[in-house]
């Protein structure tokens, strides 16, 4: 009795989680192992080996270059522009005289980001128009001429940078704010104590502080960026955009694999993506572990 | 010591004048940056709002202005003329739905099974679990959709609930929930005579609710607004949900604005309302949890 009970309780965990393994083996490990299988092939209907010329194919393919390139943009516009004010907004939201309302603005900032995509695109589609949109509007009435925010190829990065700056500046706040919970107040008001200006006192202080919580925020938002699919093909009506410059490495895939049906090459594609993401990710986190022991 | 003491004392007056009014300038600096940003923030969802009610004339000629003095109700009619908007709304609401349970179980069961649990090669499996995090889903998009299509399961719902039933971070957020019950209270459910799926289903379940909560809750947004999957893997457009089925809407003949952004309205601001009544507060915890401890 004792045995058969212990052996049952040995097999139950295995049990328990085992739904995560079998549904990873079915929908994440077998299409990962196929898809490599796919991207040596070529051909549509019946596959033949095609050695690594897909992989040769993807590095020549300058389409591909130009969606990542895109999306290097995107990115540096997240970290260098989107991040920035995200902290700023936080390190206000953290004054102690705001506390009480903290909440508030913070769960009202984050409302775009669980807002449709889709629907994020149709409306900044309208307010990004640009004879009749807001932006131009209000930007006449300070005397700027009207941009061709989606139809000029130089304005499409940054109308999109603006669209993710409305949708993903909170949830960026939220994990400042998060962050800033482990910096305690004692600190801050010791370094003022020794004379510290207030600039020092964010870069010495609470910066160093915040560095894992921004290794997490700075490789989401490369993921994100480089990810882009949804606001870009609404905002670009499901295509790439004027001289393809809302082309990213999704849509593009997305392109190859189901309208062109290539989906040999497609997986190659998503395959020099991911591994490229892998390294983004490693040297990213290197880069941070590396400050960490400097600091 | 005592001139210290002096110096000290003679510089606090003057900081003690001066600072009331430099903190108040500062505050009020504050509380305007922070004003500007929230009418800038709401300036969106106000044209969301406003153009579904606005006539063509008034959304060209009129674009500083998010609402209009003469609304209508003539978009709402075109809307529910060309498109079987309900038809659409079922549809997202039965993949968002299932989608939902079968996640709050699954991710519960994995949970509970590392949270309650020692066994062998624990920490390996929890960790490689983890790592699945880390894989970006553009390398199983297209072997994916090759592997569905030999299950014959294009233009039905299983691509788009299956999947997503058990994830790492679901998994992973309940877990944190879960190993904080005290073992006591599974051992005595066990003395008492429950068995292993009644201890799950009676004790850990319930008392993980906040986590169980923050789940159902990312993943209904998830599956509600998911654009890519329904476009992959739907065709025939009495199986579309309502974030693929809103952009059918344009009219080859005329620039139609509105139409859209009623369709938009009615698919996200129904909702958003409602999550922000039950489960605002959810998304927050849920959300700079993950952070913290990811």
């Amino acid at each position: 009795m004792t045995s058969h009970a212990s052996a049952r309780l040995k097999i139950a965990p295995f049990l328990f989680i085992s739904p995560f393994f079998i549904a990873y083996a079915i929908f994440g490990l077998y299409p990962i192992l196929y898809g490599f299988w796919l991207s040596l092939m070529k051909g549509t209907d019946s596959y033949t080996f095609a050695g690594l010329s897909n992989y040769l194919f993807v590095f020549k393919d300058g389409f591909f270059w130009k969606a990542m390139w895109n999306g290097t943009k995107l990115a540096l516009g997240s970290l260098f522009l989107i991040l920035p004010v995200a902290l700023g907004v936080s390190l206000l939201l953290n004054r102690p005289y705001i506390s009480k309302k903290k909440g508030f603005f913070a769960t009202f900032f984050f409302t775009p980001n669980i807002t449709s995509a889709v629907a994020v695109g149709i409306i900044f589609k309208l307010l990004l128009e640009r004879d009749s949109g807001f932006l131009n509007s209000i930007l006449g009435v300070f005397g700027v001429d009207p941009i061709g925010w989606l139809k000029d190829p130089a304005w499409t990065i940054p109308a999109l940078i603006i669209l993710c700056g409305w949708k993903y500046l909170g949830v960026n706040i939220l994990f400042f704010l998060a962050g800033l919970q482990n910096v305690p107040n004692e600190l801050i008001e010791a370094a003022k104590i020794d004379g510290a200006t207030p600039a020092q006192r964010l870069w010495y202080v609470t910066m160093p502080l915040l560095r894992p919580i921004m290794t997490f925020i700075v490789f989401q938002c490369l993921l994100g960026s480089y990810g882009m699919f949804s606001e870009a093909f609404i905002l670009a009506n499901s295509g790439f955009g004027p001289e393809n410059s809302l082309v990213f490495p999704t849509s593009y895939l997305y392109d190859q694999a189901f309208r062109r049906q290539d989906f040999t090459y497609s997986s190659a594609l998503g395959y020099v993506f991911t591994l490229m993401m892998l390294v983004i990710g490693f040297i990213q986190l290197k880069m941070f572990n590396l400050k960490d022991q400097e600091g | 010591m005592q001139k210290s003491a002096v110096a000290l004392g003679s510089r606090l007056p003057v900081t003690k004048d001066s600072a009331p009014i430099m903190q108040g300038v500062g505050r009020i600096f504050a509380y305007l940056v922070l004003i500007f940003l929230s009418l800038l923030f709401l300036t969106p969802f106000l044209f969301m709002i406003g153009t579904a009610f606005k006539r063509y004339e008034d959304i060209v000629g009129d674009p500083l202005n998010p609402f209009t003095l003469r609304p209508t109700l003539e978009n709402f009619i075109h809307l529910f003329d060309k498109l079987p908007f309900f038809a659409m709304l079922i549809n997202s609401l039965i993949i968002a739905v299932s989608l939902t349970l079968l996640s709050i179980v699954f991710n519960a069961l994995v949970a509970y099974g590392f949270a309650r649990y020692e066994f062998r090669f624990k920490h390996g499996l929890f960790v490689a679990m983890l790592v699945t995090m880390m894989i970006p889903g553009q390398i199983t998009l297209v072997p994916s959709f090759v592997m569905f299509r030999a299950f014959g399961w294009l233009d039905t719902f299983w691509p788009l609930i299956l999947p997503g039933a058990v994830g790492a971070f679901g998994i992973f957020l309940i877990r944190q929930i879960m190993v904080s019950i005290p073992k006591e209270i599974f051992d005595s459910a066990r003395i008492d005579g429950c068995s292993e799926l009644g201890t799950f289903f009676r004790i850990a379940l319930p008392l993980s609710g906040s986590a169980v909560g923050i789940v159902a809750l990312l993943t209904f947004m998830g599956s509600w607004n998911d654009y890519l999957g329904p476009l992959i893997y739907l065709s025939s457009g009495s199986k579309m949900p309502l974030a693929v089925g809103i952009t059918t809407m344009s009219n080859p003949y005329k620039i139609d604005y509105a139409s859209p952004i009623t369709g938009a309205l009615l698919m996200s601001v129904p909702v958003l309302i409602l999550l922000s009544i039950i489960g605002h507060k959810y998304f927050v915890d849920g959300l700079t949890a993950g952070a913290i401890k990811g």
